[in-house]
């Protein structure tokens, strides 16, 4: 009797593993289009050639940036948008009320018959395509209408904001809803914002790295080499945003058959305010203390220039109550060394008088450029991005209490010196 | 040596099976839940949540011994009579299954938002379902010999884990300290409480523990693992992200092992391998709690094996599971279940019991 | 109404049946007679139409004897020269007649020169030592038999084990004589307590098993169980030691092998030292050692003669192989097909790329992959000699190469098949390799199913299934459930030897110390019983 009830629970079992589930959730490895880029503009109504165009298109697979001057063409077509001269659909209908969208979007993803050994020289390494949309994740949804892959976010690298969308606060704050709600989008990707637009950053083919998702992950992977790149992976930009409504986003410019991913971009109120330059941002992330190599070149000791690269930085930052007010202190320790001085120069670098030179010179240098990243961010952005108000809050939270009102007018009052403190170790195999 | 089939446990599987009932699924929401009250003083509450729990445990252990050859349901006749002291057990078989129902949607929607997207709860809920009661047909010394062999893994595996998160923390995010209010600090243990319940289930099991001198230091032992691995995962959880940003996100514990690229070669998103865990930590809740409430009816049925109970609640669980509409909906239920109905099982009818328990035996040596 | 009636008339018949089958097994009468001539001539009628079995009468003196024997199955030496001669001839040493009524005492204690002889005062016990291949001598006047043991079988001689290959170690291996295999054994121990027990199981073919363990070490609860289980086995024959297997094992639906089998000598001698109990089968070259646990079966008696960190690299490596060989296939079907960010992502890219154009799903993929390993594989068990291994070979590179250039097969699931195939071939005991495969299939199916989700449901279950199985009281997953931290040492590590002073988990408790060695200090409460 035991055995048969045994035997009967295990064909049960075996049975509805069976019959119940039914494979709902299979989809084969290479069925799947993993999406390496996704790029996201405002929607421009007055460039509808853009989207559907053949000669656009044409362009495109030239890979030839436009240049400001040069027009493009226009098909002239009527309220259906079917080309009166072969008597066929172009390109989407005039907006009206109707179909006005707020978002076009850029789907990049590989193309899976270039990967691997055999694989033919004139393929397309990967496709692009550009629509307009009222949403950012749904673009899968629309586009299954046309690519026969299930496009799959699993893989996302970079995401590309464009210059006219982040002008727009209530569209920044639909984009990074969307972005940090899709469980399958990997926390660790990458935002950008473009100088131009987002279609013409992923549009750039660079010739290091022709799918132009990895090309620029991997730059942004090693930002922490760098100190003119800054990596900015979604969680972090996130997390910037819901505790102080400001942030730094990375910046990447469109080239001729490359891509320039340097500076950044100031965000306040989830609005675009401004521009952080190289030099701006290298001093930004010792700031901060995300830089670990960094290069400095604007030391001059008679018409030499005498480039130094970090390799050691230490951020510690204090709070002093001055006179009623706060100051925040930021005591940077940096250590590294020269790379290049004057063959036969009768000085040893490592020596004192050159060594002092360096690091004074040094110090004057980071202390001015701290001082005007600090008056762009207090005065001209008042945006806080330092995290100063962060800082406030968990060591001095009576004080924060007070502030917290009108921040952004006391983040003005706020007092905030950088003393730099540079040391000279190295300096290569030479004196 | 052969070692008999009398069904007891010794004192290191009952450590085991206190960590394996307590650790569920409740952890995988708690930091987010405890950051809405309390922000980032969320390790205090969980410290305090567990001591409570401690406490309330050792009221269950004084109850169980005033008799420990026999079950609470035994106690619970003695002191109410036959008919209110069954209709109290009954309320126990209720109580679990409701537990049980919870865990189990809980898992199955974690599942289904990471692993899938169109297989139908249903179908999750079933198969899990029918896993656990496959092995919580046999005795007690079975599931804690299973539970012996899985829990030193996953508690391995969350402090592995835990190592390679370790270096993109931000400790200064649990500052400033304790700076609540008394009443949030309470509201903030009440959100705990849920994750720590679990330990009742000794009130059923006092026949089948061998050494029951032991049994605190058992406890004891037990309750500081779960404890300590609900600082790290709270305190991980708070450096990482930060009170407010913790107060939107459904998944914390999920998030913060999110992105540990472990092994760069091997493994790179190790999300489907939280999820596993959190399935077989679930799954060593579930086997305890079927066990036991077959345990339960088997004692009021008076039938000598517990099998077909454990099949019997199967379809309550399933429908129970079925109810709320969404993880909201049954974030708000598990409040009220936990507020209400396991501080009355837990807390309540064990003093009660207690007092009428000793009060009759001081008038019986009278 | 009349479906309870069928039931029992169904159950009446089943009665009636066993009752009819249920015979003597050695249809003859208790009795001997006197008269010799009676006698042989109920023997030549009862065994009539078996032209094998010789009768030699003669006299001894003048008393009339008579040998009965079964060609074949005696050494006729011993029967010539030993007994036939001796008594034709030595008895003419006597001066005196020998008188009928002491004939029988002066044959059995003076003439017969022979060192195995016993009196059989049964037929049918004669009758099955005739059988056995032992001589029956008959003499006049006598109502007992005198049996002369000339047992000589034809045998294939001690050989090399064919499934169980070790690199250092003896190579003896077992042989159908069940009495060379207790040799073999007795050589190795010469202990005093030692036990060779033998019962008959088998009604009518009455086949010879020995149990054999060490006295004092072997726990008695296991001795008693695996006493009375053989004791329940009613059968009309055995024909190998997997039958007897079968029948004593605790639950048939474990699905791993919970009775351990071997082919060499060393390993059932280190067993019996460990307190187990060994089985052996007459007509089988196997020997079962009970109570088997998970550990038993991941180890080799090569392990202990090699040196301890080559044996715990081993041991880890058969045990990440086990795990391989079942869960491989559905861990690749269900991360590629189900949640491919796992996979790091340029890996996740070229393993799609070059499934780019394959027809057929994973799964499917992995299933014809799979059958057509399992086709290769009993195909070379059964074609002899070479043939079965260079078909074996030929046959698995030609139809994975075949078919990855048609495109119907990716090239990544070719490499993971021959990794499970090979990873299930480290595994010592055969019988749980082959349920590692078998659950392959499972996994397989499973995980096309649910994924990930369906993967560690169906570890779980078989976890269970592992956890609750005991074998003869031992529970199955032993050193890492019971909690005995002496027996870690041995597991699936191996400490160094002299670290292992101790017995594992199978002796009884009073004999748990084995080894006194200077370096390794015993604890003053070991050997006593840790309840």
């Amino acid at each position: 009797m035991r055995i048969k009830k045994e035997a009967a629970l295990a064909i049960l079992m075996i049975f509805l593993t069976f019959f119940l589930s039914g494979c709902w959730d299979r989809v084969e490895i290479e069925d799947r289009g993993y999406v390496l880029a996704l790029g996201v503009d405002k929607y421009d109504p007055s460039d509808l050639n853009k989207y559907e165009s053949s000669e656009y298109i044409d362009l495109d697979r030239r890979t030839q940036k436009f240049s400001p001057e040069q027009k493009k063409p226009d098909i002239k077509t009527d309220q259906k948008g079917i080309d009166p001269q072969t008597k066929r659909k172009v390109k989407p209908p005039l907006p009206n009320s109707k179909n006005e969208y707020k978002f076009a979007i850029t789907v990049l993803f590989p193309n899976l018959r270039t990967i691997g050994k055999d694989s033919k020289p004139d393929e397309q390494m990967r496709f692009l395509f550009v629509r307009p949309a009222n949403d950012v994740i749904g673009i899968r949804n629309y586009l299954e209408r046309e690519i026969n892959k299930r496009l799959y976010y699993g893989y996302l690298k970079v995401i590309v904001l464009g210059r006219d969308l982040v002008e727009e606060p209530g569209y920044m704050k639909e984009v990074l809803d969307g972005l940090s709600r899709e469980s399958d989008i990997p926390q660790n990707t990458f935002l950008l914002v473009s100088e131009t637009t987002a279609r013409d950053v992923l549009n750039t083919m660079p010739l290091v790295q022709p799918v132009t998702g990895i090309h620029l992950f991997e730059i942004s992977k090693n930002a922490s080499i760098y100190g003119r790149v800054i990596d900015t992976p979604l969680s972090q930009v996130v997390n910037s945003f819901i505790n102080s409504n400001c942030a730094v986003i990375s910046r990447v410019e469109p080239g001729i058959e490359t891509l320039k991913v340097a500076g950044a971009a100031v965000f306040k109120n989830f609005r675009f305010v401004g521009w952080m330059n190289e030099k701006q941002l290298q001093i930004y992330k010792l700031l901060m203390g995300k830089a670990k190599h960094t290069f400095i070149d604007d030391l001059k000791y008679k018409s030499t220039y005498i480039p130094f690269v970090t390799t050691e930085i230490q951020t510690k930052k204090k709070i002093k109550n001055e006179k009623g007010r706060l100051k925040i202190v930021y005591n940077l320790r940096i250590e590294g060394e020269v790379i290049e001085f004057v063959f036969k120069s009768g000085y040893k670098v490592l020596d004192d008088p050159m060594r002092r030179y360096i690091q004074n010179e040094l110090n004057k240098i980071l202390k001015t450029r701290a001082e005007d990243l600090i008056y762009l961010l207090k005065y001209k952005y008042n945006a806080d991005v330092l995290g100063i108000g962060d800082l406030i809050s968990k060591r001095r939270a009576k004080d924060w209490e007070k502030l917290k009102k009108n921040w952004d007018v006391e983040f003005k009052k706020i007092d905030i010196e950088v003393i730099p403190d540079v040391r000279l170790r190295r300096s290569g195999t030479v004196y | 040596m052969i070692i008999n089939d009398n069904d007891k446990i010794s004192s290191f599987q009952c450590f085991v099976l206190f960590v394996s009932v307590m650790i569920g699924i409740g952890i995988m929401f708690m930091p987010s839940s405890v950051a809405k009250t309390v922000e980032q003083n969320g390790w205090f509450v969980v410290l305090l949540g567990g001591i409570l729990s401690f406490l309330a445990f050792l009221l269950i252990f004084k109850l169980t011994m005033l008799d420990p050859d026999v079950t609470v349901i035994e106690l619970l006749t003695n002191a109410f009579g036959k008919i209110v002291g069954t209709v109290f057990s009954i309320m126990y078989v209720i109580y679990f299954i409701i537990f049980s129902s919870f865990e189990t949607r809980l898992i199955a929607e974690t599942a289904k938002e990471f692993l899938f997207t169109l297989t139908p709860n249903e179908v999750l809920i079933i198969t899990f379902l029918l896993s656990c009661a496959y092995l919580s047909r046999y005795g007690i010394e079975v599931i804690a010999r299973m539970c012996e062999v899985l829990m030193p893994g996953i508690v391995l595996i969350i402090i592995i884990l835990s190592f390679f998160v370790y270096q993109r923390l931000d400790f200064s995010n649990l500052l400033p300290v304790l700076n609540i209010s008394f009443s949030k600090l309470l509201k903030g243990i009440g959100t705990t409480i849920f994750s720590f319940l679990g330990f009742e289930v000794f009130l059923f099991f006092m026949p089948y523990i061998r050494r029951k001198d032991k049994l605190i230091k058992s406890a004891f032992f037990g309750f500081l693992v779960t404890v300590l691995l609900y600082e790290i995962i709270i305190i991980f959880a708070t450096a990482d992200f930060g009170a407010k940003e913790m107060q939107t996100m459904i998944w914390p514990t999920l998030n913060l092992f999110r992105d540990v690229t472990v092994l760069e070669i091997v493994i790179e998103r190790p999300e489907s391998i939280v999820v596993a865990l959190w399935m077989i930590t679930t799954y060593t809740t579930e086997i305890i709690f079927l066990m036991t409430t077959g345990l339960i009816l088997a004692r009021i049925f008076n039938t000598k094996e517990h099998n077909f109970f454990v099949f019997l609640q199967l379809p309550f669980i399933y429908i129970l599971s079925l109810i709320p509409q969404n993880i909201s909906e049954t974030q708000k239920f598990m409040d009220y279940f936990s507020y209400f109905f396991a501080t009355f099982l837990v807390l309540f009818l064990p003093l009660v019991t207690y007092t009428v328990l000793f009060v009759k035996r001081k008038v019986k040596k009278t | 109404m009349g479906f309870i009636e069928i039931i029992k008339r169904k159950k009446e018949r089943k009665k009636n049946f066993q009752q009819r089958e249920t015979k003597a097994f050695v249809e003859a009468q208790e009795k001997i007679f006197s008269s010799i001539d009676e006698n042989i001539k109920y023997i030549t009628e009862l065994l009539v139409d078996n032209d094998d079995i010789v009768i030699r009468n003669f006299l001894a003196g003048n008393i009339r004897c008579a040998t009965i024997f079964v060609d074949g199955l005696v050494n006729r030496e011993i029967i010539d020269r030993d007994v036939i001669k001796h008594l034709m001839v030595e008895v003419q040493l006597f001066k005196e007649e020998i008188s009928l009524k002491d004939a029988y005492n002066k044959i059995l204690n003076t003439l017969l020169a022979t060192s195995d002889i016993k009196e059989v005062t049964s037929f049918k016990d004669a009758i099955l030592d005739l059988l056995c291949g032992e001589t029956l001598l008959f003499v006049d006047g006598a109502d007992r038999i005198i049996r002369v043991s000339t047992r000589s079988f034809p045998n294939r001689g001690i050989q090399q084990p064919i499934s169980e290959n070790a690199v250092r170690g003896p190579r003896d291996s077992f042989n159908e004589v069940v009495r060379f295999s207790t040799a073999l054994i007795r050589r190795r121990v010469r202990d005093t307590r030692l036990k060779v027990k033998n019962i008959k199981l088998g009604r009518r073919s009455q086949t010879d098993i020995y149990i054999v363990y060490i006295d004092d070490i072997v726990d008695k609860d296991v001795l008693n169980e695996v006493k009375q289980r053989l004791s329940k086995i009613d059968i009309d024959a055995i024909m190998e030691s997997g039958m007897v297997e079968q029948f004593i094992e605790d639950d048939i639906f474990c699905v791993f092998p919970t009775i351990q089998h071997t082919e060499r000598v060393d390993t059932v001698v280190a067993a019996i030292y460990e307190g187990r109990v060994a089985i052996l089968c007459d007509n089988t070259n196997l020997a079962l050692i009970v109570p088997a646990t998970f550990s038993t079966f991941i180890q080799h008696s090569e392990d202990y003669y090699e040196r301890w960190h080559i044996a715990t690299v081993i041991r880890i490596l058969r045990v990440i192989a086990a795990v391989i060989a079942m869960t491989l296939q559905g861990f690749y079907i269900s991360i590629s097909s189900f949640t491919p960010s796992m996979i790091p992502p340029d890996l996740g890219l070229f393993i799609a790329a070059t499934r780019e154009g394959v027809p057929i799903p994973v799964f499917v993929e992995a299933l014809f992959l799979e059958f057509m390993l399992e086709l290769l594989r009993e195909a070379g068990l059964r074609l002899p000699g070479p043939i079965g291994q260079t078909i074996g070979i030929v046959g698995g590179l030609i139809i994975g190469q075949a078919a990855v250039q048609a495109g119907i097969i990716s090239p990544i699931m070719v490499i993971l098949v021959a990794t499970t195939a090979i990873a299930s071939f480290t595994i010592p005991a055969y019988n749980f390799s082959i349920s590692l495969r078998l659950l392959k299939f499972v996994y397989i199916i499973v995980c096309a199913a649910l994924g990930i989700y369906g993967f560690i449901l169906l570890s779980l279950i078989i976890l269970g299934n592992l956890v609750k199985t005991k074998s003869f009281g031992v529970p199955y997953l032993s050193p890492f459930v019971s909690f005995e931290i002496m027996d870690y040492k041995d597991s699936i590590i191996r400490l160094p030897t002299r670290y292992l002073w101790a017995r594992p988990i199978f002796a009884s408790t009073h004999q748990k110390i084995r080894m006194l060695h200077e370096r390794s200090s015993i604890p003053a409460s070991a050997g006593e019983n840790k309840k």
